[in-house]
């Protein structure tokens, strides 16, 4: 036994565990569901592109409707992204958001990896949904909020149409550090524009991805609406409450591009 | 009797090499008679803390002093043993971290006042916060930094700790452990820090009694090295290899090797800044080579492991599909050869058509040339013979015609009708005018009868009445009358 250079046994990246909680319900049919898939096989392009750059990335896939479905499996819903590969998700059923909330926490709780003793990374969860719950997603809510890996996680929503419920995603995402609920529309994104959801979810990914693999002092964390303030671009529209609006004409459907480093994500790159 | 000695040891992270940024992180180390200090700090890579190198650095200096000084003045005062009591431990480590804490403000505010941050420099904290530190607000955060401090004495080892990193003891015993509370705050991407404003509610700090507890080695690492690890069993574990090694190998041969081996860890691990403090004594750690070495090797194969498994659950869907797939492929694959079996098959029934057919036609044409030949000789045979007969045809015409001409003569020259009748009875005549006295029945045909068939008689049948004249003898008169009769027959039958 001696000190290499040649072989570091037992040493690791950290990983970074990012969750897509998506709504495949009845009214996700046509042209948004098939946005939808189109997207995220671009996200998960783009996330490989960022695979061990700061930590080993694992992704969770949890689709809900009438029933909730989580499309990855692998240890506990979680896959290694070289392992993932995406299947065209189907669009039926009601918005049983509450069920999908409850879903998640149970991975959240049960995953060893949510458990590691040596820093592991917070985890990234984003949210996606066109409609109004259908279930009592409030109790599946409070039920998330005592999680303390998902009080940690950066959390973002998007709103698809006019007919997605902001109040409800604010809420969603706005659980806090010390498990209080309270609303968060900075950290909701809607949009109307498919090609403009497609370019969002994945800037935001990636984006959310580099600040949750960086250590931060105390108090000074980027936030979720930080990052969605980031990756919508300068003046981009909000409605009353501060929901980010964005068109195909939003400043923010320029600022991504594919080539992107971490550096040009400026302000997520803070190790 | 114990032998300790300290050392420390800072490398770069991979992360700020690959993007030419500085080390943020420090250390330092000290050995004297009476006291062996080993001190990191790690600086955040936070743009908010652009100069957490220098930070880090004064966190080290500031500490070793204090250090020093605080250990020579509880023993010049006899108050090393107030340490083992709760109250006395509080009080004696309060002092000693605010002192720490002041001499760091105070000489990071010099800094400060020194070298005032460039435009450049508050500009890399992002607007919000530039405008802040311009205001003159919360400008010590620039300079953001943990610590973990160790002070070693015959007595006792002291450890101050904010922010994140570890402090790894091994104990006599055998025991490796983490004594220092944690702070709960570090967590995730989160780490407390010394320029934290409520930084002394949260510091912490562990004593350990050397009287009751011997303690074999202790170290500070940075979360550049934890953050390459999945277990704290693991760290743990790579820490006693590293002191085996320490020992092993010699003070200058580690540290000839280790700058190089913390470089490759962080490449492969955290990518961070990796800093290492370490009070180890060398005499007893040599009655733990042997079990540190099987505790590193133990652990690495369970990191393993579980790694594997975990990465085997992480295919399972994979997995699914591509058997799914090769499963339909090979089914299609299969199907497909089934096919090509089948129209093999009928191809090779075709195959063996064709060469049926190719041998009839073979055969056929074998026939076809035979015949060909049969033919040609036949031909040139009949043509020969033809020509031959043809010369006989035209001698019994014209000799016919002579009979004719002679009979008639002889008629008009009144000769007997006996006489003429004695030759027909002989047969003379009768050969010169085949099948012209009967009919069908063997009936004598009247004269005029005769005559017509007389005129048709150049014929197949007369022919062959000719020509079966050379080869049998002549006829009975009865067999004449059946044999012409039978021509005539057939003689009307053609017509």
């Amino acid at each position: 036994m001696a000190i290499t250079t040649d072989k570091m046994e037992g040493t690791v990246k950290k990983e970074l565990h990012v969750f897509y909680v998506l709504d495949t319900s009845g009214s996700m049919s046509g042209a948004p569901i098939g946005a939808l898939n189109d997207a995220m096989r671009s996200t998960v392009e783009e996330l490989r592109k960022k695979d061990g750059e700061k930590a080993d990335l694992r992704i969770a896939v949890l689709e809900y409707n009438s029933a909730n479905r989580w499309v990855t499996q692998g240890n506990n819903g979680v896959e290694n992204l070289q392992d993932f590969f995406w299947t065209d998700l189907q669009a039926t059923g009601l918005t049983y958001l509450g069920g999908a909330l409850k879903e998640l926490n149970t991975s959240l709780s049960r995953n060893e990896k949510m458990k590691a003793e040596t820093g592991n990374k917070v985890p990234v969860v984003i949210f996606m949904s066109d409609g109004y719950p259908n279930d009592d997603w409030q109790e599946g809510l409070q039920v998330l909020a005592e999680n303390k890996w998902y009080r940690a996680a950066i959390k973002i929503a998007f709103a698809l149409g006019d007919q997605a419920d902001t109040e409800v995603l604010a809420k969603v995402v706005g659980v806090t550090k010390q498990g209080q609920i309270v609303p968060n529309y900075e950290a909701v994104i809607k949009t109307n524009d498919l090609q403009a959801f497609s370019n969002m979810i994945q800037v935001v990914s990636v984006s959310a991805s580099l600040a949750a693999s960086s250590s931060q002092m105390l108090g000074t964390e980027v936030g979720a609406e930080t990052i969605v303030r980031e990756a919508a671009g300068e003046g981009a529209n909000t409605d009353e409450n501060g929901v980010v609006i964005v068109d195909a004409t939003s400043a923010g459907g320029d600022i991504y591009a594919s080539d992107a480093t971490a550096d040009d994500l400026d302000g997520f790159d803070v190790i | 009797m114990a032998e300790y000695i300290s050392y420390n040891c800072t490398v770069i992270g991979q992360r700020y090499i690959d993007k030419e940024k500085t080390c943020e992180d420090s250390s330092i180390s000290y050995n004297s008679d009476d006291m062996h200090i080993a001190i990191v700090a790690d600086g955040h890579g936070d743009p908010k803390c652009f100069r957490s190198n220098v930070g880090s650095r004064i966190a080290c200096e500031v500490a070793l002093e204090s250090m020093k000084e605080f250990a020579l003045a509880i023993k010049e005062g006899e108050k090393e043993e107030l340490l083992f009591t709760p109250r006395g431990a509080e009080r004696l480590t309060s002092n000693l971290f605010n002192a720490i804490l002041a001499r760091w403000s105070e000489k990071v505010l010099e800094d400060l006042n020194n070298n005032p941050p460039s435009d450049e420099e508050y500009d890399s904290a992002g607007e919000k916060n530039a405008t802040v530190y311009r205001s003159g607000k919360g400008l010590t955060h620039i300079f953001g930094t943990t610590l973990i401090a160790m002070l070693m004495t015959s007595r006792y080892l002291l450890v101050l700790h904010q922010g994140d990193g570890r402090c790894v003891v091994m104990h006599e015993n055998g025991k490796v452990d983490q004594p220092v509370p944690w702070d709960p705050r570090c967590e995730g991407r989160n780490t407390a820090s010394l320029c934290d404003e409520d930084v002394l509610a949260h510091w912490r700090y562990h004593i350990i009694d050397l009287s009751k507890d011997q303690i074999v080695a202790c170290y500070a690492v940075s979360d550049g090295i934890e953050d390459s690890f999945e277990t704290m069993k693991e760290m743990n574990a790579y820490l006693c290899m590293h002191a085996c090694d320490y020992v092993n190998m010699g003070h200058s041969a580690y540290f000839d090797a280790v700058p190089a081996h913390f470089a490759a860890l962080t490449k492969q691990g955290s990518q961070d800044d990796i800093s290492i403090g370490c009070i180890i004594d060398i005499i007893a750690i040599t009655k733990y080579l042997e079990l540190y070495s099987l505790i590193h090797e133990y652990y690495v194969a369970k990191g393993e492991n579980r790694r594997a498994n975990e990465r085997l659950n992480s295919m399972q869907r994979k997995t699914e599909y591509l058997t799914d797939r090769l499963e339909r492929a090979k089914t299609a694959f299969e199907n497909a050869q089934q096919e090509q079996t089948n129209s093999s098959s009928t191809l090779e029934k075709m195959q063996m058509a064709v060469k049926t057919a190719i041998a009839g036609l073979v055969t056929s044409t074998q026939r076809k040339e035979a015949a060909e030949e049969a033919l040609v000789v036949a031909q040139s045979e009949y043509d020969q013979y033809m020509s031959v007969r043809n010369e006989f045809v035209e001698k019994a015409t014209s000799t016919e015609e002579s009979m004719k001409v002679l009979a008639e003569k002889i008629k008009s020259l009144s000769i007997e009708k006996s006489e003429i009748d004695d030759e027909v009875d002989d047969g003379a005549l009768v050969y010169t005018q085949p099948g012209s006295e009967y009919d069908d029945f063997g009936e004598q045909a009247d004269e005029e009868t005769i005559v017509e068939d007389t005129a048709e008689s150049t014929t197949e049948s007369d022919e062959e009445s000719m020509n079966n004249s050379f080869e049998t003898e002549q006829p009975t008169k009865k067999e004449k009358r059946g044999l012409f009769g039978r021509k005539k027959k057939r003689k009307l039958e053609e017509v």
